[in-house]
């Protein structure tokens, strides 16, 4: 009976393990959607509304994510990267949020429709790899408990 | 307030005793601040000197780091701090299609801070204003005309209940709601004097417009054409005195077509000197 408890335990971990490893494209697929919509928001309030970063960066709920990024008066080597970033993804992501309101409008404009360009390719790029592998995790985690199950039996 | 400048030359600043008017921040040069302590102007050098950094990091702070938010008043050659502070900018102006689209390059800073004394129109306004007139404020720069302006038009909307309209074009009457500008106006803010005088007048009915600094044939025209429909304006000019005012071409029809009831010489020290429409000394 022992046995049998610990080898379900042991699957369910392996299992959790599996889905959390592939969780971290579900985790860029949100933020890089985000960023995006963060983007189109800024492009907007350099039509209209005029406002300063912070204050867009604090207004909505899905923006939260994005906080941490932007520092107004400082340079990068105070972001922290998300963990589920990986490097290259973060250097991009760093100049962005660096560089973004320290220009005129037409440059922003300009500044904002070169970066929309580039985080639609890596949300696509994102969404790709999340369809190929989230499921992959939970299944090798599955496969791997089960093993694990097998022995301990 | 000043929040826009470094902690420590913040500091050093705002410990100055007596009331701090204007702050000239240059490359290559350390803050000059000019000071009023005792009825004397005073300056204060300090010590730390400022680079082309100092300064970028300075406009950066006052737009919110969102340099486009205050892309149209860097156009003018201003930014209003979120505190009210006027700060004039100087640097290499870049044109496109013949209009100003930015100043790059700052290399000095002049920041104006905003100062309110409330009852500086009183006596005026006691002697001369107790039906509300029409009255162009004159001084050279520095010497209280925007608070003066501000002052009895306030006294106007508060104690003849006149709608006043605040053509507040660097947002130095109101300061970003700083300054209490009566219970019967109406301020608009960023607005040049074009649309202030047509829209404000078509739109918002006053009683009294009170705008600042005109310069030119326009700004005369409007408060002309203002003055004759029954509309009041309380204006300002830059001159060291009426005379001097009128020996300026443009300004030299303002006596005859009767275009202010009085005329209001400021110096240093809240002293003033009233003529009236006919430019005689009352």
């Amino acid at each position: 009976m022992l046995k049998i408890l610990i080898g379900v335990t042991v699957v369910f971990l392996c299992t959790a393990i599996g889905a959390a490893y592939s969780g971290v494209y579900k985790k860029r697929v949100d933020f890089y959607s985000s960023v995006l919509s963060f983007n189109s928001e800024l492009k907007r309030n350099l039509i209209f509304r005029r406002e300063n970063i912070a204050g867009i960066l604090r207004s909505k709920k899905e923006y939260s994510l994005l906080c941490g990024l932007y520092h107004s008066d400082d340079g990068a080597e105070n972001r922290t990267a998300p963990e589920f970033l990986t490097q290259e993804q973060f250097a991009i992501i760093s100049d962005y949020f660096f560089s973004v309101g320290k220009r005129d409008g037409e440059a922003e404009e300009q500044f904002l429709d070169y970066y929309g360009e580039v985080f639609k390719a890596e949300l696509e790029k994102c969404n790709a790899e999340n369809k190929k592998y989230k499921s992959l995790g939970k299944k090798l985690g599955l496969s791997l408990g089960l093993v694990f199950f097998i022995l301990i039996l | 307030m000043l929040k826009f400048l470094p902690e420590r030359d913040r500091g050093e600043i705002l410990a100055i005793r007596g009331a701090i008017e204007e702050l000239r921040i240059r490359v290559g040069q350390p803050i000059n601040a000019l000071y009023s302590f005792e009825g004397e102007r005073k300056r204060k050098i300090l010590s730390r000197i400022y680079t082309g950094e100092d300064i970028e990091n300075i406009i950066m702070k006052l737009c919110d780091y969102t340099f486009y938010s205050k892309e149209e008043s860097i156009k003018q050659g201003f930014i209003t701090s979120s505190e009210g502070e006027r700060v004039g900018i100087c640097g290499n102006v870049v044109k496109k299609n013949g209009e100003v689209s930015t100043i790059k390059q700052i290399t000095s800073l002049c920041v104006r801070l905003p100062n309110d004394v409330d009852g500086i129109a009183r006596s005026f306004f006691r002697e001369y204003a107790q039906k509300a007139v029409g009255c162009l404020v004159i001084s050279p720069p520095g010497q209280g005309k925007t608070t003066f302006l501000r002052d009895l038009g306030r006294i106007y909307s508060d104690k003849l209940n006149k709608n006043v309209v605040f053509i507040d074009e660097r947002d130095e009457f109101s300061a970003s709601g700083r300054f209490y500008l009566g219970k019967n106006s109406d301020v608009l803010t960023y607005a040049d004097k074009d649309y202030g005088f047509s829209c404000g007048v078509r739109t918002l009915a006053p009683e009294v417009i009170v705008c600042d600094e005109i310069m030119n044939e326009g700004d005369i025209l409007a408060c002309e054409k203002t003055s004759a429909s029954g509309v009041k304006v309380l204006a300002s000019a830059h001159s060291d005195n009426l005379k001097n005012l009128l020996k300026k071409p443009i300004f030299t029809e303002i006596i005859k077509n009767r275009v202010f009831d009085f005329y209001v010489e400021l110096s240093y020290g809240g002293k003033i000197t009233v003529y009236d429409e006919a430019g005689v000394k009352c």
